[in-house]
């Protein structure tokens, strides 16, 4: 799964967590070096929800 | 309240006590902006990042100027006029304990306590989420768990703040809330306390 995110072109994530509803959640950044929290879908690695700075 | 008011003639409305300036401007807006910032950023603006970023800074910024009115304000507003030693604040619980606590004009020792708590917790719960904004703190567990954890105690300090003004307002017969909206209250007679560290220091 952690692979699988950096796959996607998040970096230097500091926090890898499951969530109560079962999705991981991370707190990283973007290519681009923006801030970003994003939920991922745990079975299909799909982005559930995501917050990026300036977005 | 055992010394006379002036006696009312017969048929003619009582003369009220004297009710004096004691919660200047900066102090009363203060007390306002962090009641009405704290309400929204905890149960509002959660949702809304930037709200919840601008009303936090401008919480921030209300208490920067109360730390300085705070040594510089009008004499109630000082933290020397009303910041307790132990002593005294212990000798305030044992007589509050004994229902028998005298009426301060200004804040009592309990809760001069409650000020500087809510006060820290302010700034610590401020800086925190401005520190969430930094590249350098952004996710660190910790920091997010202090700002929640400063943010949860201020709800629950603020709770019992709101008791115990209710509380001491029934004690004393004098609407506190209203005070804090028109700064005045009773001037001080028989055992009432004025300069809460008269007789402690200076």
């Amino acid at each position: 799964m952690k692979a699988k995110i950096a796959k996607m072109g998040y970096k230097n994530i500091r926090v890898f967590q499951k969530t109560m509803s079962g999705c991981y959640e991370i707190y990283g950044f973007t290519a681009d070096n923006k801030k970003a929290e994003v939920y991922f879908n745990p079975v299909t690695g799909a982005v559930v929800e995501k917050n990026v700075d300036g977005e | 309240m055992s010394q006379a008011w002036p006696v009312a003639a017969p048929g003619a409305a009582a003369v009220p006590p004297q009710r004096i300036m004691i919660w200047d401007i900066v102090v009363r807006v203060f007390h306002w902006t962090v009641v009405a910032g704290v309400t929204a950023n905890l149960f509002l603006a959660e949702g809304s990042k930037h709200a919840h970023h601008r009303i936090g800074y401008l919480v921030l910024v209300a208490v920067a100027v109360r730390l300085v009115w705070g040594l510089v304000g009008t004499r109630h507003a000082r933290f020397s006029d009303f910041v307790p030693r132990p002593a005294r604040l212990w000798s305030y619980a044992k007589a509050l304990l004994a229902r028998r606590e005298p009426r301060y004009v200004g804040h009592n020792p309990a809760g001069a306590v409650m000020m500087i708590a809510l006060i820290v917790l302010l700034a610590v719960c401020g800086v925190t989420g401005w520190m969430q904004t930094l590249d350098a703190f952004w996710g660190v567990p910790w920091v997010q768990d202090l700002h929640e954890a400063a943010a949860n105690i201020i709800m629950v300090l603020a709770g019992l703040h709101i008791f115990a003004a209710v509380r001491e307002s029934v004690r004393h017969r004098e609407n506190l809330i209203w005070s804090m909206i028109t700064g005045r209250k009773r001037a001080s007679s028989g055992s009432d306390v004025d300069h809460a560290t008269a007789s402690g220091r200076r």
